[in-house]
């Protein structure tokens, strides 16, 4: 009568999203000190992460048939789930685009580039809180109202929000500085900043999906 | 009344009791499943409240089931040899029996009080035709196996929602609360082991009765104003508990540890609307399957979104059971009652 809960599985997978953050804020560190090596590493490692999280994403879903009942909506739930195994594929792409060239960031863009990746590492970080709150709501009473999910949610839309600025900023900056660029390092430049405000606007998504999810609550 | 006993009746009781010790085995372990499930009890402590109240429920409340199964499904003025009548009702128990052994071989979900009511019926069809069976009281039984699961999970949702407004959203400290429930539910345990015992030993002591007051040489008539006697209710109590103890232990420890995600206050409610349920068909004789209603119960709880995940399949099974169980008890019923005849 009971089916195995998918709430386990999905923090799991948050978990590694979470390892993911982790590990590209140190790549991007390497990448800046143009340790390329190391950073390489790192973006293989997160590779490897994002295909434990799709392992997981795989098993939640295969266990996950029509017949099975939960709080929230089946539909919202997987929804949601995309959107959260989303950030994590982002976080992979942004990795290896970076690794694919080994770009020397010009010194103009530096502070800029590594404050917009620990910005976008920040919102990656406010999903997994996102989901211990949700999942602590269900387990006990239904206090909606005093529950961190709400919190944690309107964060990601704030958070989100400074990432897109630092996008444009550094967008602008990047063809300011234009003439001193090969056109290698100018389409390298602009595609790793581009993705890197996408995995923000994805964590920023799941926070949109989870407060769907919790929204019958 | 004193009772002559013969080796007909000998035969009946080990029947009785094979029957009894079915449902202790595993009836019992399906009932005391969530409050395992939510850690609140050991499987251990689960069979020692499960003997003591078990028992308890069948010699205090179990005499009204008792009496649905012994003459409400097949009517005894229709016959005129109380004989047949004992042999029948010893038919139904084996019949139920061998069925029980083949489902539970066979992994299908079916229910003691399903096979008992249909081996009953399967009988009367056999000896003498559509007409024995009260099909008014029939209907009246399949009816509750309807509305007693769904009439379970309306308590437990009501209970649930509540519970959670008026007490879970007012505390702030909710492992605290969990301990406490943890507790209440030693107590719900007990008065689920003690409806089941109430309802589920007639399924056994039932047909037994029959097969005792009918084989004393009284007419039928004077036979079926005999009264249960209380040490019948007693012996199939203590059925249970040897099943229990025998095999029950196994049935339990699987249980308890696959169930592991309900938590004491969802177990509470489930098990605590399942008892009232079952406890006010046991008044009214009304013969329900105690393992429906609690499946109806958690599933009330799940629709308050208590429960993580349910899976729903469950309800297909219980329908199938419905459909399946009665009329396949109801051949073996019959096929054993014609070889028994057959062999006298």
């Amino acid at each position: 009568m009971f089916a195995p809960s998918p709430f386990e599985p999905l923090e799991e997978h948050v978990k590694i999203v979470r390892q993911c953050s982790d590990l590209f804020r140190e790549m991007v560190v390497a990448y800046l000190d143009k340790d390329f090596e190391r950073s390489d590493k790192i973006a293989l490692r997160i590779s490897e992460l994002e295909h434990e999280a799709d392992k997981i994403k795989n098993h939640i879903r295969e266990h996950l048939p029509r017949s099975i009942f939960m709080p929230v909506d089946r539909g919202d739930f997987l929804n949601y789930l995309r959107e959260q195994d989303q950030v994590a594929d982002r976080l992979e792409e942004v990795a290896l685009t970076m690794s694919l060239r080994r770009t020397e960031i010009p010194e103009e863009l530096r502070d800029d580039f590594l404050d917009m990746a620990k910005k976008v590492c920040d919102v990656v970080d406010l999903v997994p809180l996102a989901v211990r709150s949700m999942i602590e709501l269900l387990e006990s009473t239904f206090r909606k109202k005093d529950s961190k999910v709400n919190l944690y949610i309107s964060l990601l839309n704030e958070k989100e929000q400074l990432t897109d600025d630092l996008d444009l900023k550094i967008r602008k900056r990047i063809f300011d500085i234009e003439d001193k660029l090969t056109h290698g390092e100018l389409f390298h430049l602009m595609r790793v900043v581009k993705l890197l405000a996408r995995v923000a606007d994805h964590a920023e998504n799941c926070g949109d999906r989870m407060r769907v999810m919790v929204a019958r609550l | 009344m004193d009772v002559i006993l013969t080796p007909f009746l000998i035969a009946a009781l080990l029947a009785g009791l094979y029957m009894a010790w079915n449902i202790g085995a595993n009836d019992v372990a399906n009932a005391m499943g969530t409050s395992v499930g939510s850690r609140a009890i050991t499987y251990r402590q689960a069979i020692l409240i499960a003997a003591i109240f078990e028992f308890g429920g069948a010699v205090v409340f179990g005499k009204h089931v008792t009496e649905t199964i012994r003459k409400g499904i097949v009517d005894p003025k229709y016959f005129t040899s109380p004989e047949v009548l004992a042999f029948g009702a010893f038919a139904a128990l084996v019949a139920a029996g061998i069925w029980l052994t083949i489902a539970t071989w066979a992994r299908l979900p079916v229910s003691t009080t399903h096979s008992i009511v249909g081996a009953m019926a399967g009988f009367g069809i056999a000896a003498q035709g559509l007409g024995v069976v009260n099909w008014g009281k029939m209907s009246k039984i399949v009816a509750s196996w309807i509305v007693s699961p769904i009439v379970g999970a309306l308590v437990a949702f009501i209970l649930f929602t509540g519970m959670r407004h008026f007490l879970l959203k007012k505390v702030d400290d909710r492992q605290r609360v969990e301990r406490i429930f943890g507790k209440f539910q030693i107590m719900t345990a007990c008065f689920v082991a003690f409806a089941h015992g109430s309802n589920d030993v007639a399924n056994a002591v039932g047909p037994l009765a029959a097969a005792l007051t009918f084989s004393q040489g009284t007419a039928v008539e004077v036979a079926a104003k005999l009264p249960v006697p209380k040490w019948l209710l007693a012996f199939g109590g203590f059925g249970i508990v040897l099943g229990l103890a025998t095999w029950g232990y196994r049935v339990m420890g699987t249980i308890g540890e696959r169930v592991t995600q309900i938590t004491p206050t969802r177990g509470f409610t489930a098990e605590f609307s399942a008892a009232s349920v079952v406890l006010a068909n046991s008044q009214i004789g009304m013969p329900i399957s105690t393992t429906h209603t609690l499946v109806g119960c958690v599933i009330g709880v799940g629709l308050a979104r208590g429960i993580k995940a349910l899976n729903l399949k469950i309800i297909r099974d219980i329908i199938l059971s419905w459909l399946a169980t009665v009329p396949f008890a109801a051949l073996v019923a019959a096929i054993t009652f014609k070889v028994l005849m057959y062999l006298r």
